[in-house]
């Protein structure tokens, strides 16, 4: 499946073709438009390809794992491609329609699509030194896309974006440099083998890395503390684009920690993480939604959300420590980042349709949007009733599971917290929807046409819907996509090759001595693969 | 600046040492893969020339060419040279040896990385050209 490279090689064609045709923005419109709906249509398809015929994988330049660079497909970064494009699709569309001509001539469509690259390129890899180029190609669109139009906010606000990532990078670079100082390899299946292997002297040391990654991973997944970023610097991005940043950037973050602390870090003593995560999500959760109750900009409001919601799926991975119930509640994970990334990017698309109707963003003086626009106030009052978890709505659906396993596990304070945040939630909803939408209007309209804008948010509605009603083909998804993740045989053989397989991984404990045994194994059946012949 | 305000003696030296400059720059370039050097460093050193270019004869010629998108046109070189092997059926950036011969030059073994290479060299080049330029630009 060497083809895969095509994620990202994609988007990173279509910004340099799109930058050299800088000035026609019809063609860069046309030619965006392309590239986001072929690849779109590519990666629902390697969904269904692995779903059917298991993980995937392709080494760049065609050097062997573990010293090669290895690109991996598994489900649980299918889902993330789909929904990755999926909503970016849609948010390109909808940028169109609201893209001026001064973010045109800024080169708002390549940075569009180098922050795609980055995204994309995070979720494909099985590198963990890859996972930070990633990081950097993905925050180096995403500046741009702040800046573009370099308004004083703007500018105030990506200074500190730009700082507060900085010290991401660097943590992330001094962690991994741990991490290979004592395991040596980036290679994720590699590190599963090794870590497990490690005997309990030098695990200490994984472990010790491992929380320096926490931190860089809860810092781009805004969750507790570390979360004070991102409601001052998304309201300064363009509204199409926002969609696809609340969405996806935070979620991120999210995989990482689901790719690493759930599938990678198997060392003597790395459930600590799991609980320090457990103890973070109900925080991030409750704070999240206090944060956005005393807002009164509707961006903003929406901002302080993906905070509170970035705590549910935390809690997901949280909960997986406890081994009987890990499989639903990294399922109930995957199905809620499904769920909040549809959500939460057709909340932005929605409160940017209605600023372009009121000419505001201030909650106090918007009003009467419900006349204005029926159609949006619809699509507003189905994204935020389904955020607050109420059935039919996929909210009703990922809440469920997830509080379920928290149930099954005995976490009462945590499921306890999530209850009350869903109820703050609704709270903060229904404040959106009686000032923006129900009460009297107090402007005049701002008269701005709206209905492009409509289709692509439109589709976004309507996937919600979808997944409340027909949950089942996609918990399955998720359920076999957790089990990928927390039994990761599948994947390191499918990244190492067979007979790469050490059983003291089954048993998740090491003794000493074995790390060198496993590498060994791992050594032995590395020439046969470059040779081609399986030993 | 225009050609005027440099120096007689900077325009006299520049004469010289720009070709020569570029000139290494090509060897480095062609001696990467094997030994140190390769597009990296033979676009800075390119970027060095024309440096002195701007500081001996102004920014009236450079503005001319748009520098950003002789980045980009690296960039997409690069990602090309990339996509060969793919469509050959191989893995992406998989590389191999072209081994022809030339008239007067004799056999050659050109690594297919040096076409990667050359999309470095234009990436460095057009991104310290845009900054030069821009910078030598300020002044005005």
């Amino acid at each position: 499946m060497n083809h895969l490279i095509a994620v990202i090689l994609v988007p990173f064609i279509t910004a340099m073709v799109t930058a050299l045709l800088n000035g026609w923005p019809r063609l860069e419109k046309a030619v965006s438009l392309l590239s986001c709906l072929g690849l779109t249509a590519y990666v629902f398809w390697l969904t269904g390809y692995v779903d059917q015929h298991g993980i995937q994988v392709s080494m760049i330049g065609g050097y062997a794992a573990p010293f090669g660079i290895a690109f991996v497909a598994d489900r649980l970064a299918c889902i993330m491609l789909c929904l990755s494009m999926g909503v970016g699709s849609v948010a390109m569309v909808y940028s169109m329609w609201t893209a001026t001509t001064t973010q045109q001539k800024y080169f708002f469509y390549p940075l569009f699509h180098v922050v795609l690259l980055g995204v994309n390129w995070a979720f494909i890899t099985g590198d963990l030194f890859n996972l930070f180029v990633a990081y950097e190609v993905m925050l180096i669109g995403s500046y741009g896309m702040m800046m573009v139009g370099a308004s004083k906010a703007q500018v105030r606000q990506t200074m500190k974006y730009v700082a507060i990532n900085i010290v991401g990078g660097s943590l992330f670079v001094v962690g991994i440099a741990f991490i290979y100082a004592t395991v040596g390899t980036v290679n994720m299946a590699d590190l599963a083998v090794r870590t497990a292997a490690l005997p309990p002297a030098r695990a200490g040391m994984v472990t010790v890395a491992s929380l320096v990654l926490l931190v860089v991973f809860a810092l781009k997944a805004a969750a507790f503390p570390v979360f004070f970023w991102l409601p001052d610097s998304y309201p300064v991005v363009p509204p199409g684009v926002n969609g696809y940043f609340a969405g996806l950037l935070t979620k991120v973050g999210v995989y990482s920690l689901l790719r690493m602390f759930v599938m990678v870090f198997r060392q003597d003593g790395h459930e600590m993480a799991t609980q320090i995560l457990l103890v973070m999500s109900g925080f991030t959760m409750l704070l999240g939604v206090l944060g956005a109750m005393c807002q009164w900009d509707i961006r903003r409001i929406l901002s302080w959300h993906i905070i509170s919601q970035v705590g549910y799926m935390v809690m997901g991975v949280g909960l997986s420590a406890n081994s009987a119930i890990a499989q639903m509640a990294i399922a109930g994970t995957i199905f809620y980042v499904v769920h909040h990334i549809v959500v939460k990017s057709s909340l932005f698309l929605v409160g940017g349709i209605a600023e372009r109707v009121t000419g505001t963003q201030q909650l106090k003086q918007m009003g009467g949007a419900l006349d204005i626009a029926p159609g949006v106030a619809g699509f507003f009052l189905i994204a935020g009733l389904s955020l607050a978890g109420m059935p039919p709505f996929s909210g009703f659906m990922s809440k469920f599971v997830l509080l379920r396993a928290g149930v099954t596990g005995g976490n009462w304070v945590v499921v306890f917290v999530a209850v009350i945040t869903s109820f703050f939630t609704l709270y903060s909803m229904s404040k959106i929807w009686n000032y923006a939408f129900w009460r009297e209007r107090s402007r005049p309209w701002a008269g701005q046409s709206y209905r492009g804008m409509m289709v692509p948010t439109g589709v976004l509605i309507a996937f919600t819907i979808v997944l409340g009603l027909f949950a089942q083909p996609f918990l399955r998804l998720a359920a076999d996509a957790a089990d990928d993740v927390i039994d990761p045989r599948a994947y390191i053989q499918a990244v190492l090759g067979p007979g790469s397989w050490t059983p003291s991984l089954t048993e998740g404990k090491g003794e000493p001595g074995t790390s060198l045994a496993a590498w060994d194994s791992v050594a032995q059946a590395s020439p046969g693969r470059l040779e081609g012949s399986v030993p | 600046m225009t050609s005027q305000d440099g120096s007689p003696i900077l325009r006299m030296v520049a004469w010289f040492t720009l070709p020569l400059t570029l000139l290494v720059a090509g060897r480095i370039f062609l001696q990467g893969h094997d030994l140190p050097g390769g597009g990296f460093i033979a676009g800075v050193m390119a970027a060095a020339a024309g440096t002195i270019y701007l500081l001996a004869f102004g920014t009236k010629k450079a503005v001319k060419v748009v520098w950003w998108q002789v980045a980009a046109v690296g960039l997409l070189i690069s990602l090309a040279t990339g996509t060969v092997p793919l469509l050959l059926g191989k893995a992406y950036m998989d590389n191999t040896f072209l081994d022809f011969h030339l008239p007067l030059l004799g056999a050659q073994h050109l690594p297919t990385a040096t076409f990667f290479d050359l999309g470095v060299f234009l990436i460095v080049l057009g991104t310290l050209m845009t900054i030069f330029v821009e910078l030598s630009l300020e002044k005005k």
